[in-house]
């Protein structure tokens, strides 16, 4: 930042300072904000700036302004007092007060006890309905500053607002006459004693001092509250406030709204302002108390006890209140005083109603305090703590102390009770104003020294657990929490299962961590299903709940994980099973797809011819030699390189495995996925063989020095080989080269051609004549041709020889199929030949065969019969017919075949 | 052991037989002729008392193939690669055709085939070329050399 532009802004700061001072607030605004653009990193200007939008209403701006000041400056007071003045003046949340609350607190760390901050201090603690802190904080000020009229009017509204009428008044009555605040004081002297006198005669708060319109609003929001539409009831009775914030009823009604609907701090305030309003309401002393009760704004079962017991002395008829009272007063470990309220309950309270619950509770805080007086009457004496109301009072006093955080005063005042009086109670209360304040330790001592006067504090055990877990030590929190378990402490289970399923260290990567612990968050799980099903109090089930649903979330992603991990595993297991035991054979492949044994033929004869042809003459060679004893190196050398490659090249091995990729490449083509080394008979047994081998490759380089018995076994392994390779593999490629199927061409066959092609949309209208069918050659005619590429190529011979005849104009198709043997001289292979013959003068040549001339409609027919080692070519015909095209094919093996005919 | 003053003729494309012959089988003289042609050469030079020929020669050049290649173009449409793939995988038939044209259908003969599954067409053959024999691929050293005995004995 330029200097110049800083000094810039400074000297606008004071013009607007001075503006401000001439009350031209907009014009001072306007010169603020110019400062501010010139230097935004000012603290002064920016809390000036956001001082002005203040003064003219703009509270966001302001806010807004305040913060980034703090921001820019945290130890600037004057910001802190500004924005804890807007937080109050907007104090629409409790949130809003808490954080005002913490400011003040901070600035008093900055500035020490500054009167204003003081004062502050206790105009929130008066917003936020705590009574106590509040005239703490006004007594403290007035220790040290002149007490105008004006803030003794403020003191005697806040009296008067906490029903403390009494201190209102002499508050009020301080004020001067004649002075500025003198007739406003006089006002409110008069309602008082109104009030009070109303009070004193019984009657009921003048019906006239509410409006009539709010009276209706909280009629009408009652009936909303009946029919649970809490938000359209909080809305009238918002209302109602806003026309009568008096209306002790309607603050009532809202605190019950805001409880029902999880807001218990809100709801706490509302109860709070509706004491203010009327202290002597047992109703509302109650509702304050089942908030307290209930536990969602923390243990305040202390509190509960106090508004219990203030509500049972306006009302002592009240049998239900007993049994809530007995309730609070187990949970703060005040076992007489609840044995002595169920006992009045039940005394009072009819046969039904909770009676059941009553009994139950007795029971239970029996077995919890096996030292209590078995000779039970209702006299609160023979308790004899119970009987000391000194202690009593004190105990309860410090309870709310330390419920309001106001743990220095309450550790006071539990200091000042006589040794005789440090008995587990006060041993207890102290540990959990040490545990407040963070002081575990000390707390821990205290819980220990308390366990040692009594043993069996179930509760206390539990607390103790707690607070070690607090600490770290979860080892000891734990045995704590079991042996509270075992006392009958249902509270322990919920901390058990809190400890259970605790995560250490970073929340990364938890769900990580919950795969080991699965145990552990199983056991949490049933700890907290024990507590819900056992646990007839209010506190903790709605965190039981929560932790609960946390418990099963983590143990769904543990699930989850599982499955999926399980799903991965199953889907790597079938892959990897399918890889190396799916697959099917070349038998399977020829049979599923007989087009595809044409190509496997040619492959397992290449293996036959290159990989085995010369293996089994030089094995057994070898064999021989060794066995005869004689020189064998040069031989077993020759052998090695045969097999495994002179320097690495030209390896029979190398050929198998090249073959058996060629193969896979055939069944990928046909959609099959072969498995040849685990399914294939034949080729199996050659790659087992060939495996044996190469394990003893070394040893075909030093056959003559190997050691006898080294040799023997190196024999024993080659004869194992040569077996497989040449016995099992051989004879298994030989009788799979036999099995490509076979169809027998018979007059059946041709017909069914004939008529098919008839039929053909080409031939519509065509007049074809019966086939002549000639058949010489003899039985049996099976030739190595699926029937589906037989009937394709005699299908296309036979379309030629119509088509041919109608293009000549022949008003009749004749056609003859003729089959006959055939004989390649020179190779002995026996043939047997199709002819299909006609009456069209087509000239065809072996060129126009070749050239797949697709007019003549022999496309593919001459690729296919060459594919299956076939003949096609032209033969003169005789009279009556022009010309033939013969196909020859050749026979099948007489062997084991395979007819396609059945 | 065989005899060994007789002379075998090894008719091949590679050098396969030879080395396992002269190494496993030994005793004969063994002669080399890596083409029919070759082989006719041997023949009309030198006393030879039995063929031991291989059924299929795709290692030699084309043009030293025995058969009628125009003709099994013709039989396969015109196809000139599938008629030289015919004569490549039955050149041991065309060498035997030759041999008894050339008048060596005297000499014993065992071709490396299997013919096991095809007896009619050795029948076919052996019509033509009586002293035919033959040897499967997985043959033992001990199967050739009996083989050749019996060959010897039965000239």
């Amino acid at each position: 930042m330029d200097d110049a532009l800083e000094r810039l802004a400074v000297r606008r700061n004071k013009e607007a300072l001075k503006l401000y001072r001439e009350k031209d607030y907009p014009g001072a605004l306007a010169v603020f904000q110019q400062a501010y653009k010139l230097d935004p990193d000012n603290p002064e200007i920016c809390n000036n700036l956001a001082f002005l939008y203040q003064l003219l209403g703009n509270y966001d701006a302001a806010e807004r302004y305040y913060r980034r000041t703090l921001k820019l400056d945290p130890d600037r007071f004057v910001a802190y007092l500004n924005l804890v003045d807007l937080l109050a003046m907007q104090a629409d949340t409790p949130q809003r007060l808490a954080e005002a609350s913490g400011l003040l607190t901070k600035a008093r760390e900055l500035k020490g006890n500054a009167p204003d901050l003081i004062l502050r201090q206790a105009r929130i603690a008066v917003r936020s309905g705590r009574f106590e802190k509040a005239e703490r904080f006004y007594n403290e000020y007035f220790e040290t500053e002149v007490v105008s009229d004006e803030l003794r009017v403020e003191v005697g509204d806040f009296y008067r607002d906490f029903a403390k009428y009494n201190e209102a008044l002499s508050w009020y009555r301080q004020v001067d006459e004649n002075g500025d605040y003198g007739s406003e004081a006089a006002r409110r002297i008069w309602e008082i004693d109104v009030e009070m006198q109303a009070r004193r005669f019984g009657w009921i708060k003048a019906s006239s001092e509410i409006p009539a319109k709010a009276q209706k609003l909280v009629a009408h929001g009652r009936t909303l509250i009946n029919r649970n539409q809490y938000v359209e009831a909080e809305k009238l009775l918002r209302e109602a406030i806003g026309m009568a914030p008096q209306f002790a009823e309607a603050h009532a009604d809202l605190g019950d709204i805001l409880h029902k609907t999880g807001r218990a701090k809100e709801a706490e305030l509302s109860y709070l302002r509706a004491l203010a309003h009327d202290n002597g309401n047992a109703e509302f002393q109650a509702r304050l108390g089942d908030l307290y009760e209930e536990g969602s704004l923390g243990d305040h079962s202390a509190e509960a006890v106090l508004f219990y017991e203030k509500a049972l002395q306006l009302k002592p008829d009240w049998a239900s209140l007993h049994i809530k009272l007995a309730a609070a007063q187990k949970a703060i470990g005040n076992f007489r005083q609840a044995l002595w309220h169920i006992e009045k309950y039940l005394a009072q309270a009819p046969e039904d109603g909770d009676r059941p619950r009553a009994l139950a509770m007795k029971e239970n805080i029996e077995a919890l305090w096996p030292e209590k007086d078995s000779d039970a009457s209702d006299d609160p004496a023979r308790y004899p703590v119970a009987t000391d109301h000194a202690l009593l009072d004190t105990l309860g006093r410090v309870r709310a102390l330390l419920t309001r955080g106001e743990l220095d005063e309450a550790m006071a005042r539990l200091a000042r009770l006589p040794d005789g009086d440090q008995n587990t109670e006060v041993l207890n209360l102290k540990a959990r104003i040490l545990q407040s304040a963070g002081r575990l330790d000390e707390a821990a001592a205290a819980l220990e020294n308390s366990l040692q006067i009594d043993s069996a504090q179930g509760d206390v055990y539990t607390q103790l657990g707690r607070i070690l877990m607090d600490s770290g030590d979860y080892e000891n929190a734990r045995r704590r929490l079991i042996f509270a378990e075992s006392l009958g402490d249902e509270n322990a289970l919920y901390h058990l299962a809190r400890l259970d399923c605790l995560i250490l260290g970073s929340q990364k990567l938890t769900w990580l961590k919950d795969w080991g612990r699965l145990g552990d968050l199983l056991r949490a799980r049933r700890r907290l299903d024990s507590y819900l099903s056992q646990s007839r109090e209010t506190r903790l089930i709605q965190a039981s709940h929560h932790l609960k649903n946390q418990i099963n979330g983590r143990l769904r992603a543990v699930y989850s994980q599982i499955v999926a991990l399980g799903a991965v595993a199953a889907l790597a297991a079938l892959i990897w099973y399918r890889r190396r035991y799916g697959g099917i054979d070349l038998k399977t492949l020829i049979t599923r797809r007989p087009e595809s044994g044409p190509d496997v033929q040619r492959i397992l004869s290449a293996i036959r011819h290159e990989v085995l042809k010369h293996n089994t003459m030089a094995l057994t060679g070898l064999i021989e030699t060794i066995r005869a004893g004689n020189p064998a190196q040069d031989k077993a050398t020759h052998i090695a390189a045969s097999l495994f490659g002179r320097d690495g090249k030209d390896a029979i091995v190398d050929k198998l495995r090249d073959y058996a990729d060629r193969l896979e490449r055939v069944g990928n083509a046909y959609s099959q996925r072969l498995n040849l080394a685990r399914r294939d008979e034949g080729l199996a047994a050659i790659f087992k063989g060939f495996g044996i081998l190469e394990k003893w490759a070394g040893d075909f380089n030093r056959i003559d020095t190997l050691k006898p018995a080294r040799r023997e076994k190196f024999l024993y392994a080659v004869e194992e080989a040569t077996s497989l390779m040449n016995t099992h593999g051989y004879e298994a490629v030989r009788a799979l080269l036999d099995q490509l199927r076979v169809l027998d061409v018979d007059e059946d066959i041709l017909r069914g051609i004939h008529r098919k092609t008839m039929r053909e949309p080409a031939f519509k209208g065509a007049d074809f004549s019966d086939p002549v069918i000639d058949i010489s050659a003899r039985e049996p005619r099976g030739i190595l041709m699926p029937r589906q590429v037989f009937e394709d190529v005699a299908s296309n011979l036979t379309r030629n020889a119509a088509a041919a005849s109608l293009k000549d104009g022949l008003k009749t198709v004749h056609i003859a199929f003729e089959v006959k043997d055939d004989l390649d001289d020179i190779t002995g292979v026996e043939r047997i030949a199709l002819i299909v013959k006609d009456r069209s003068e087509q000239v065809l040549d072996p060129a126009m065969l070749r050239d797949r001339s697709v007019e003549e409609g022999l496309g593919l027919t001459a690729a296919l019969v060459a594919r299956y080692d076939g003949i096609i070519e032209v033969v003169p015909g005789e009279e009556p017919w022009t010309k033939g095209i013969a196909v020859k094919l050749p026979r099948a093996p007489m062997a084991e075949t395979v007819s396609e005919n059945a | 052991m065989i005899s060994s003053d007789k002379t075998i003729l090894i008719i091949e494309d590679g050098d396969e037989y030879l080395d396992n012959l002269s190494r496993f089988v030994e005793g004969p003289r063994y002669l080399q002729a890596k083409s029919g042609k070759q082989a006719l050469e041997i023949l009309r030079e030198r006393e030879v008392d039995l063929i031991y020929l291989d059924m299929r020669f795709d290692r030699i050049p084309l043009s030293d193939l025995l058969g009628d290649h125009d003709k099994a173009a013709r039989e396969r449409g015109g196809d000139e690669q599938a008629a030289w793939k015919h004569l490549q995988i039955n050149q041991g038939l065309f060498i035997l055709h030759e041999l008894k044209k050339s008048g060596f259908e005297k000499i014993p003969v065992i071709l490396a085939y299997d013919f096991s599954r095809e007896e009619r067409r050795l029948a076919n053959l052996q019509k033509q070329y009586p002293r035919l024999r033959w040897a499967p691929d997985a043959v033992t050293a001990e199967a050739i050399r009996a083989m050749i005995e019996d060959a010897d004995s039965a000239q």
